[in-house]
């Protein structure tokens, strides 16, 4: 018995002292952080997952993982990824986390199966993503349960028909938004006026807002990110357009950034997210405080996507063994649900995770929680 | 002689010339201004399409690996062409869709490649798009306007607009200008000149008001000018007119008085007062119409002339006129030839015409006369018939014409030490009265003055 009590120690301080380091890597655009920047929120995504770590250490220490984080910075440039994901897959880390826009996403996506190097994307949404199928795994739901969404609070609750669209194309997440809405909008027996094409780099949509000016529809979709959106509905507030105005999760959830570009302009709109800082869940309140407490300032939908992604991500890691690529690419996929601070989510692999979705409205100084909608309240999904 | 230009071409001639000289001043200042302008060099061109090949590759990229953003390729396209001042961008998959001025641009999958146009005006860029791993998904295809090429193209848009400008503020200032010179400023010499003849004829015209402050000047200079040479005219005519008829009637005049006086020293009713009786009314006869006819010529320098035609026989006429001159050219010493057929007839009015062929051959007479030769003082009568008109012809030895032989026409034009001037002006009205003319010039067979006369016949007439 004594001598089993001392094998049990000798084991046990052995399997303490011998972590097994694993290598994560972070894939995101941390060089261009600047708020005035269309993808401002790298350090955001950043902070959460090393807020995640910190919370689950218990859980590594558990697993005797000595997880170690490794960035890779795409920058401004989505095509940089692929260059990016190549180095990885011939590096040490274990599967990459990141990718928080679509396009970067649906970029990456192809090498990660190609290089059997399991990626897990936190916020991109796109509805391609949900078709690569093995090393692809997704924290957000998609685009298509956003239009869903939209669509009928545009069709059935705001009674409005005739929608104009403003497509940034050189944004996949944007296009994506908009041929589905559009479909969607049909399906309600609803029209789209018009299309109308801009680039995201765009800062001046006077031409756009004098062309909306002049045709006849009674909303606006606006499927864009979050500068650019704001930028368009200034434009279109300039003019005179009253009509209500309805936005996707890159509009963000609070709308600091949002409202601060439209210098004070009034506008009715309406947007679906994945989390509100007001959000009264024990969960979120102590993600709130826990983040508040550590970064000083508010965290956003990037961040809790992020830190429910990484948190997952720990989990996955934890139930491993032996910890291979391949093997955590099982368990990644073995998951069915998950308890977030964005709720729980249904988990399907290689699928948009399926969770609840919040509608916010525009109250004076930002967007506030208007409903919270369950994804089977919404009758077609994928 | 050189032909005399009108005011509207030395307008047009120096219109043209200026407008010339402006163009070659503007053109040779835009050409210095553009070889200043033109240090922008094709190297620098081929910089500047370079220069952001590397950040347009990466971002035409996505929209080949995702479906999503292909449409966004065209907008991107059109914002670098925008923002890069580009003549042409494309994205192109072969050296086929490179076409025009750049057909032999050949694409390299490996580097860019700079390619000038066929005509240097433009250059042309073709760069791989390709990824990491090398693969080339096509090339953009950037052209652009040399500067030198876009600047020139911009000076010689400019230059036009000028050159129209200066073009339309040329005509405008042609036509003003030839306006005034050609039509304005005739306008106002020809009233000048109207308002001087009205002043020279003494005619009674209403307040002329010139269009300029020069020509109002000019005029009031003429005034003046015309006023002096009236009053010395005035004088000259009072001065000649009375010492010609005092000249004419004195001789008469002193015939009568000296048979008066013969008249006078006689007894009453004495036989030799009686023959000088007789004889004072036979001067009488003689002198007092010779003194009406002296009257009357004077006045006809002055009115129309009357004339009665009728049929006679020209040789006659000028018989009669040699008789009455006979006397004076045998004073005078100068021979009188008649060079004439024997009939020639005419219509006209022979008591005038003898009037005419007096003068001519007193004039003749007394030039011959006065001529520095003392033989040979010849006049010359010849008389020619045609079929259309008849002429007379009075040639004489004298000094002939010193200046234009038309004055001679003039009134108190005279070149004898005495006479009234009148004469010549007298038959020529009489001639004219004929539907005749008269001319004078020099007489190249004598060396003195010739006067033609020439009548019409009666076919000619006809």
């Amino acid at each position: 018995m004594k001598l089993l009590l001392t094998l049990g120690i000798i084991l046990g301080v052995s399997n303490a002292s011998a972590k097994e380091t694993v290598q994560i890597g972070l894939a995101s655009n941390f060089s261009e952080l600047s708020t005035v920047s269309f993808n401002p929120f790298g350090g955001y995504f950043k902070d959460a997952i090393e807020l995640a770590v910190n919370d689950n250490k218990s859980l590594l220490n558990k697993a005797g993982i000595e997880l170690v984080l490794k960035t890779y910075d795409y920058g401004i440039d989505d095509i940089n990824v692929i260059k990016k994901v190549k180095e990885a897959a011939v590096s040490k880390p274990l599967a990459i986390i990141g990718y928080n826009y679509s396009s970067a996403a649906l970029l990456a996506a192809p090498v990660h199966i190609q290089e059997k190097l399991p990626m897990l994307s936190p916020s991109a949404s796109a509805n391609r993503l949900s078709t690569f199928g093995k090393y692809v795994h997704l924290g957000s739901f998609n685009n298509q349960f956003m239009v869903e969404t939209l669509a009928k609070i545009a069709t059935t609750i705001l009674k409005k028909k005739k929608i104009l669209i403003l497509t940034a194309v050189n944004c996949a997440y944007c296009v994506d938004l908009a041929n589905s809405f559009g479909e969607e909008v049909k399906k309600y027996n609803g029209e789209i006026v018009k299309n109308i094409s801009l680039l995201q780099e765009d800062t001046d949509f006077t031409k756009i807002a004098e062309e909306a000016k002049n045709l006849n529809f009674d909303a606006v979709f606006v499927p864009n990110q979050e500068l650019t959106s704001a930028r368009l509905i200034a434009a279109l507030t300039e003019v005179g357009i009253t009509k209500p105005f309805l936005g996707a999760d890159g509009w963000g959830n609070e709308g600091s950034e949002f409202f601060r570009v439209l210098k004070g302009k009034k506008f009715t709109g309406y947007s679906v997210t994945h989390w509100h800082p007001k959000l009264k869940t024990a969960k979120s309140k102590k993600f709130v405080e826990s983040y508040l407490a550590r970064y000083k300032k508010l965290p956003n939908d990037t961040s809790v996507l992020a830190y429910d992604s990484m948190s997952l991500l720990i989990q996955a890691l934890a139930k491993t063994k032996p910890l291979t690529r391949e093997n955590l690419e099982k368990t990644l996929s073995s998951f069915t649900t998950f308890d977030g601070i964005t709720g729980r989510a249904y988990l399907e692999p290689h699928k948009a995770p399926k969770k609840d979705i919040l509608v916010l409205k525009t109250t004076d100084s930002g967007f506030a929680i208007s409903q919270i909608v369950s994804p089977n309240k919404v009758v077609s999904r994928e | 002689m050189n032909e005399i230009k009108s005011l509207k071409q030395k307008v047009s001639e120096i219109s043209i010339y200026s407008f010339i000289c402006m163009t070659v001043i503007m053109f040779t200042c835009f050409m210095l201004y553009s070889i200043k302008k033109n240090k922008i060099t094709e190297s620098q061109i081929r910089s500047e399409l370079s220069l952001n090949l590397k950040n347009q590759n990466n971002l035409f990229l996505p929209s080949f690996l995702l479906p999503e953003q292909q449409q966004g390729m065209s907008l991107i396209l059109e914002k670098i062409k925008s923002d890069e001042g580009l003549e042409d961008i494309k994205i192109i998959q072969s050296q086929k869709e490179i076409t025009g001025v750049f057909e032999n641009c050949r694409p390299n999958e490996n580097i860019s490649i700079v390619c000038p146009s066929n005509n240097l005006s433009l250059t042309a860029v073709v760069a791989p798009l390709k990824d990491e791993t090398g693969y080339v998904y096509g090339f953009i295809f950037k052209s652009k306007k040399n500067s030198s090429a876009a600047y020139l193209e911009g000076a010689i848009q400019f230059a036009g607009v000028a050159l129209l400008i200066i073009a339309i503020a040329f005509i405008a200032i042609y036509l003003r200008v030839a306006r005034l010179l050609s039509k304005t400023l005739p306008n106002s010499m020809d009233q000048l000149v109207k308002w001087i003849e009205s002043e020279i004829e003494g005619k009674q015209t209403e307040c002329v008001q010139l269009q300029f402050k020069e020509l109002e000047d000019l005029k009031v200079k003429i005034s003046e000018v015309i006023e002096r040479a009236n009053k010395s005219r005035d004088q000259a005519v009072i001065g000649q007119v009375t010492s010609g008829i005092m000249h004419d009637i004195k001789t008469p005049l002193q015939s009568i008085v000296t048979a008066v006086h013969l008249v006078s020293e006689q007894e009453e009713n004495s036989a030799k007062r009686l023959r000088r009786l007789e004889n004072l009314f036979t001067m009488c006869l003689s002198s007092i119409p010779l003194i009406g006819e002296i009257i009357e010529t004077t006045l006809d320098g002055n009115r129309k002339i009357q004339i009665t035609k009728s049929n006679a026989n020209l040789r006659d006429t000028i018989e009669s006129s040699l008789q009455y001159t006979r006397e004076l050219s045998r004073l005078r010493n100068v021979t009188v030839e008649v060079d004439a057929p024997h009939e020639v007839i005419a219509s006209y009015d022979s008591l005038q015409f003898i009037r005419v062929i007096n003068n001519l051959l007193k004039n003749g007479i007394e030039a011959a006369a006065e001529s520095e030769a003392t033989l040979n003082r010849k006049v010359k009568v010849s008389l020619a018939s045609g079929d259309e008109h008849i002429k007379l012809t009075i040639e004489d030895s004298g000094s002939g014409f010193k200046v234009s032989p038309e004055k001679a026409f003039r009134a108190f034009r005279t070149t004898k030490t005495r006479g009234t001037g009148l004469g010549l002006l007298i038959s020529k009205k009489i001639v004219e009265a004929h539907n005749g003319m008269i001319m004078a010039s020099n007489s190249s067979e004598f060396g003195g003055a010739k006067m033609e006369v020439v009548l019409p016949t009666c076919e000619g007439m006809r």
